[in-house]
Formats: C-alpha cells, structure tokens, sequence
C-alpha cells in the first residue's frame, strides 16, 4: 500500500523531535504532527522585552488536562515531609489533609518542554537499569547501560553538551562537545559546605553549549531557560534536532495538529492518525506511526482512542497503559547568604552532587543534590519583590538582605514505580472534546524513606554552608509539582507487565511505537530524564525499519 | 541585546522626569481628588523612603493615579478603599491615614491585610496597588542599583563565577 509518509510522529519534544530526526536522517518520509505553535526566540520569549516579569510567558500557558477528583490523603505521622516556613530559625509545618493539587510542568510547542527545560542532560547510572536485581523493587530495563551508552554519545554531540570528562559520575569516554561551565558563585559556596562534609560536588552536565555550535551563541548565563532562552543558545529540541530534520529535506512539520484519535483496522494495527487542526478533524496515513506526546498525553490517548479492536484502548491489553507513574520527588531549602553571590546569574542547575544516586542500606532507592540560585521567574527584582511577603520598610530590608543573595539546596529522588500510580481517563472532556485526566500519584513507604534521608543531607548540607537565613522548606509530597513525569507506558519484554517492547514497539501492534518519557521504566535514581529519552529515540529510530 | 529597561520615572535627586505630568485632581468629584494625598501615603508606606529612593521618591503615586483616571469605576472603588483606610486610621490615632507617622500606617496597613471579611473588599484592592507598586518601583534603575542587579543583556553574564570570592580554603 502506498502512504503519504513513511512514518507519523506524534509530538515534537525530547522523544518525538530526536526520533523524527534520526528517522528524516536515514531516509524516511516523516510527517511531524504538533500541538502547539513554533516559538521564535528573538520574539516570542518574555525576557526578550523591557519588563518582562509583568508579561505572561507563553511557554507556561495552562492547558486544561486534570479533572482533579482524587485527592490522595496525607496522615499525621507524615507532617515531617511536607512544605513549611522557617520561623525564627525553626522549621514548622503544617498538616495539610492531603496532597495538593498537581502541577504538571510542561510545555506545547515545537521543541515540547525542552523549551523550558534548564537544559540537564544526564546519563542515567548503570544501576538505574536494574533495580529489580540490585534492590527489588520495579522492573529491570529490558536495556542496560552499555546498549545505550553510544546513543547517549551521539544526543550529547546533537545537543553540544558542556560537561567534564573528568566526572566519575558520568561517564562519558573523551571530551564533552563543549567543555563543562566553571562553577557559579552560589555553587561555589555550596561546594565549600559540601566539602565540608566529605561531599563531591562537580558540575553539572548541561545542554547549554559553552561555545558557539551550529552557528548558535554560547550560553550567556542569563540564568533564564525556564522563561525560553532569548539568546537561543539552550539545546532545545526545536533548534537542534528539528533543525536538521527539516534540513535532511524529508520532514514535513505540521504545527497547531492535535493528535485526536488513533484508528486501527481488524488486523490489530493502526491504519490512521487523525489530528484537529483549525476546527477539522483529518486523517493520515503512514507505514508506521509514533506517539511522543508525553508521559501524561500519550497515555491519554491510548486511553481515549477505544476502537473495537481495543475497547479498553489501544495497547492496553493487559491493563497497563497509564500505570507506574513516576514523578519528581523533590525537596527543597531556600535561604540566603550574608555575601552578594549575584544568585540570578549563571545556567540554573550548574552544579549537583551524585554521592547518593547509588543507594546505601537501608535505602532501596538513590537521590541527587543540587544547587539553584533565582529559579524561574524569581530572577529579576520584581518577581522576587512579589515573592517576598509583606511591604513597607521591613520588606524593602528584606529585599536589600537578601536578593541576589538566595540560595537553593535541593534534592531529587527517585519514585518506585507502583502499578496503583496510575493515569485514567475520566468522563469530563475538554475544550476539544478529548477526555481529561485523572491521576493518582502516591509516596510508598520506600519513597518516603528516601525522601526522609534526602531531606537530612539537605538540612546538614545548609548548615555547613553557613546558610542562616533558612526561609522556606518546599517539598512536592504536600505541593506536588513536576516537570519529570514518566512511565506510564514503559518498556519491558513481557506484555503482561508492560506497553513495549524495548524499541518502543507497543506489544501487539506491527506499526504502533512510543517514543517519549512514558516508556521509562524508572526515573535514574534522581538524575534528569531528557537525556534517556532523547537516545532512547535515537535507538527505537535506528531500529524502525 | 534586545532588553532595555523602562526609564522610570520623576526627579528624584536629579534624576530626569519621564512620565508625562498629569493633572492634579483632574478626576475631581468622580475620582479620589481630595483623596489624593491619601493614596500618596498608601503608595508611600508600600515602599517607603529610607537611605534610598522609595515608591513617592519616583512619581509611582502619580504614574497610579494618570494609570487609573481613565477609569472611573476603578476610581470609585480605590475611593472606598481610602476611605476605609482613612477610617481606621481616625478610629485608632485619631489623623488621616496621610497625617501619620509612618509606623501608624503601617500597622494600619497589617490590619487591613489580616483583617477577615469585614475588610476583604479593601484588602483585595490594597493587594492589588501593592503589587502594582512594586511592578513599577522594582523595574526601576534606582530599584536596581540599590539591589546591585544587572538585567542581562548581549554578552549575558561573562563574570557569573566572579561575583564573590568565596573561600574555599576554611
Ligand atoms: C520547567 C522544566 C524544566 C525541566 N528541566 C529539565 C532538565 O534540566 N533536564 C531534563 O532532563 N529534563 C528537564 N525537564 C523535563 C524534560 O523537559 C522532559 O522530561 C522531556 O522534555 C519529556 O520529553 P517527552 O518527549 O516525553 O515530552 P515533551 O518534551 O513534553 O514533548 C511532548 C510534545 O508533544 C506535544 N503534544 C502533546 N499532546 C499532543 C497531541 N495530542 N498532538 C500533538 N502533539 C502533542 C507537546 O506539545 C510537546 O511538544 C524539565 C521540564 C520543565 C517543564
Ligand atoms: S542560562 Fe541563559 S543564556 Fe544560558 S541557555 Fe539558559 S537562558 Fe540561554
């Protein structure tokens, strides 16, 4: 039969924008389906303007997704986990009935949420492919470390990553494309309290070019990547591997294409894809098709596309389609320092600590430490004027004390994935008619030991730091709030217990692959997922005959 | 490269006047007009004088005020805010909110923000001003010179592992 295009891939983020490249690079005939628009970086992004604080960021727009009806209830005994404010120096937290309303980070564009992304590009540790045989728990990648190695090579090449060959951590074999950022000023400090402790503290692996490539600037540490990087130096999908799709000559993009439905006909494949673009429904056709939407819309429409092959939806013939959720486990000390360390200034993430990514006894699961100095919009005076409570002249103080003076300890563990953290679809539809999501996302007891640990080498870490001013502990158990999400359809070699095979393929369908962060069978002990994703895509690409 | 700072604002120890001059009491009779010196004290006690420049220092009561005057409805319920502000301050020392010292409005101020329901329209409308407040007055240089902060601009920040030396040796 004779198709259009050779392949259709769906999404154009960390999965879907290096697999359509890999796939236009050796021949194929793809049609890139996206959602949203393509941002210029010289126009479309808020820090580009006078003010920018005061304008809305495109990148951040909300678009409906949740039907928030399962609240997952927080006991007492757990009120040591959850967010509070320091008070004359004393930590207190408050015991909310239960976990807050999910804040999914993400973003809808050409480049998906690379565009906000602050551009960490890890290679997850060995021991993150096997945690079934190592620790007991999940499953182990039907994968290892080894199979993926040269895939990780080649994405960092694609994305210029700044990184030190020297990082036990990380190891990558000869030089890194760029070299790696020396340390800002706030990881500076936070490395001579890591020190302190018997702690390495290294710089981070980064896809913010530290020269030029491709004719693009080097990063200019303008510490703003999550607000679009103006200067268009940050790796995003859309100027690095899109680019040279759309430079092989055989990728047509299709931007403002919300892929609607899947079709399948008796055989148990799809026969077509149909999008929503300006109002229409339309149908396309290709030998094989490829969802990369996301660890929360890929699932969605699988879920959604119920057709009479697959009543319960397409791939989930075993019921697994939307569980082992994974999100980010993160907590988190702000403070500041006495000395002007310029905390908005420098790439955000610059600096971690991998010393717990291998979990110790009795812990089954590892975790990262990290450093920020003015995340997000807390960058520039205003955003931090308006973060900061109160006003008058003790607020005028506080804001001469302490900005620019700020300081972030951070950590970041890994989630177990358990089949009951799941996605569903609910009866509620959307704007566009596709039905919302409901999510359940709990901490096991694992989870929580870690996070316990994870929280005390944070403390210990800000007191050797001589951070004083202690204001806020931030943990996602009572805010959840996540821009890792993953595993919703992960990959393994029994179709009783997963969606695909380890090329991506959805068990039972000749011509249907996932190619995204929902095939993640664990979340890297800590580390940052875009990286996986990206030589993930590579090798389900260079697979796709 | 593209960014350029707003040039805010009036002659604050020389500094040069750029937002255009509005009339006084121009709302009169619609507007707060004799209200006027109130609203100049609000905006005073969000960001007061001290050492450096505060909120009045650079014309933000003003800019407010010409910002606001197109609209009347807006002016009408600002006017009820103040009222209610100037209440509380007879009520508790016996002035006007702008006859003050500025300890007395401040803590008229913590009332009104912590106050329950009886108060929630005025808080709202306080809440508003201040942030709108602070959205002029912390885009401003003399903002961003007593903060030491450099908006970045091409060339971005060459010296972001230079701000402090931090020792290392201890
Ligand atoms: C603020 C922020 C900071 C982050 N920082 C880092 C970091 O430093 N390092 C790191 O590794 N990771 C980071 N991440 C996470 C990382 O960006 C994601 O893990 C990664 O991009 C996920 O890749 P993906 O392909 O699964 O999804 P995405 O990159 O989100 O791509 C999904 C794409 O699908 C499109 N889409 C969705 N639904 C449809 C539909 N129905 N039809 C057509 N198109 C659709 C979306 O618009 C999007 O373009 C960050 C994320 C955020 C939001
Ligand atoms: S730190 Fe600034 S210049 Fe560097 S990549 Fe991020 S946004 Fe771009």
């Amino acid at each position: 039969m004779e198709y259009d295009y050779d392949v259709i891939v769906a999404g154009s983020g960390a999965g879907g924008g290096f697999c359509a490249m890999a796939l236009a690079e050796k021949g194929m005939k793809v049609l890139l389906l996206e959602r949203g628009k393509q941002f210029d970086y010289r126009t479309d992004y808020p820090m580009n303007y006078p003010n920018w604080e005061l304008k809305a960021n495109p990148l951040s727009t909300l678009y409906e997704t949740f039907d928030h009806g399962l609240a997952v209830k927080i006991s007492k005994q757990d009120v040591d986990i959850c967010s509070g404010e320091f008070i004359d120096g004393k930590l207190m937290q408050t015991h909310p009935h239960s976990r807050g309303v999910f804040q999914y980070q993400r973003a809808i564009g050409v480049g998906g949420s690379t565009l906000r992304y602050q551009g960490e590009a890890h290679r997850f540790a060995g021991h993150a492919f096997k945690p079934e045989t190592l620790f007991g728990w999940g499953q182990d990648w039907p994968l290892d470390y080894d199979e993926l190695a040269r895939y990780y090579r080649e994405a960092e090449n694609v994305l210029g990553v700044a990184g030190d060959p020297a990082n036990p951590f990380k190891n990558r074999r000869g030089e890194y494309p760029t070299p790696a950022h020396s340390l800002s000023s706030r990881s500076q400090l936070a490395k001579a309290g890591a020190q302190k402790l018997g702690w390495t503290l290294l710089p981070n692996t980064l896809a913010l070019p530290s020269k030029s490539i491709d004719g693009r600037l080097a990063c200019q540490h303008s510490g703003g990547c999550v607000q679009g990087c103006i200067f268009g130096a940050k790796s995003s999908v859309d100027l690095t591997a899109i680019k040279r799709a759309q430079a092989s000559g055989n990728m047509t993009l299709m931007t403002n294409a919300r892929l609607f439905q899947i079709e399948t006909n008796n055989a148990g494949n799809v026969s077509g894809f149909v999008y929503k673009h300006k109002g229409q429904l339309v149908k396309v056709k290709a030998n094989k098709y490829v969802l990369a939407l996301g660890a929360i819309e890929t699932p969605r429409l699988l879920l959604a596309s119920q057709t009479g092959k697959y009543p319960a939806g397409v791939g989930n013939h075993h019921d697994n389609v939307g569980r082992y959720f994974m999100e980010t486990i993160m907590a988190m000390i702000t403070g500041s320092v006495d000395q002007p360390i310029h905390s908005y200034k420098g790439p955000p993430l610059d600096a971690r600590i991998w010393d717990f990514c291998l979990p110790k006894r009795p812990l089954k699961s590892g975790f990262v430490l990290g450093v920020a100095g003015s995340l997000g919009r807390r960058l520039s005076p205003v955003s931090y004027a308006w973060r900061t409570p109160g006003f008058g002249l003790d607020h005028k103080q506080t804001m001469r004390r302490t900005f620019g003076k700020d300081i972030q300890l951070f950590g970041i563990a890994e989630h177990i994935p358990h089949p009951d953290n799941r996605i569903v679809i609910s009866d509620k539809k959307d704007i566009d008619g596709m039905p919302l999501v409901q999510l359940y996302s709990d901490y096991h007891d694992q989870d929580k030991k870690t996070f316990r640990v994870m929280r005390d080498k944070i403390f210990q870490w800000t007191d050797a730091c001589e951070i004083k001013s202690k204001r806020r502990f931030y943990s996602t158990y009572s805010q959840p709030s996540a821009a890792h999400v993953a595993g919703t359809c992960r990959m393994g070699t029994n179709p009783e217990t997963s969606v695909t095979n380890e090329f991506g393929q959805v068990h039972g369908l000749d011509n249907l692959y996932i190619s995204d962060a929902s095939i993640l069978p664990t979340l890297g002990a800590g580390d940052s997922p875009s990286l996986t994703i990206q030589a993930l895509a590579l090798r389900i690409a260079a697979n796709m005959q | 490269m593209r960014i350029a700072r707003r040039n805010l604002l009036v002659s604050v120890m020389g500094l040069t006047l750029s937002i255009p001059l509005i009339k006084r009491y121009a709302v009169g009779g619609q507007g707060i007009g004799d209200l006027e010196d109130s609203f100049s004290a609000l905006i005073d006690t969000f960001v007061p004088t001290d050492e450096y420049p505060g909120a009045t220092d650079l014309g933000i009561d003003l800019e407010l005020i010409n910002l606001f005057q197109e609209n009347k409805t807006y002016w009408h319920s600002i006017s009820e805010s103040l009222k209610a502000v100037n209440q509380l301050s007879r009520k508790l020392y016996s002035v006007n909110f702008q006859d003050g010292s500025l300890e007395q409005r401040t803590s008229i101020l913590e009332i009104l923000f912590a106050s329950d329901s009886e108060h929630e329209k005025t808080k709202l409308q306080l809440r508003t001003l201040l942030n709108r407040t602070f959205g002029l007055f912390y885009t401003s240089q003399p903002a961003f010179d007593m903060l030491d902060y450099h908006p970045p601009s091409e060339g971005g920040y060459p010296d972001y592992d230079r701000s402090v030396p931090i020792d290392t040796s201890k």
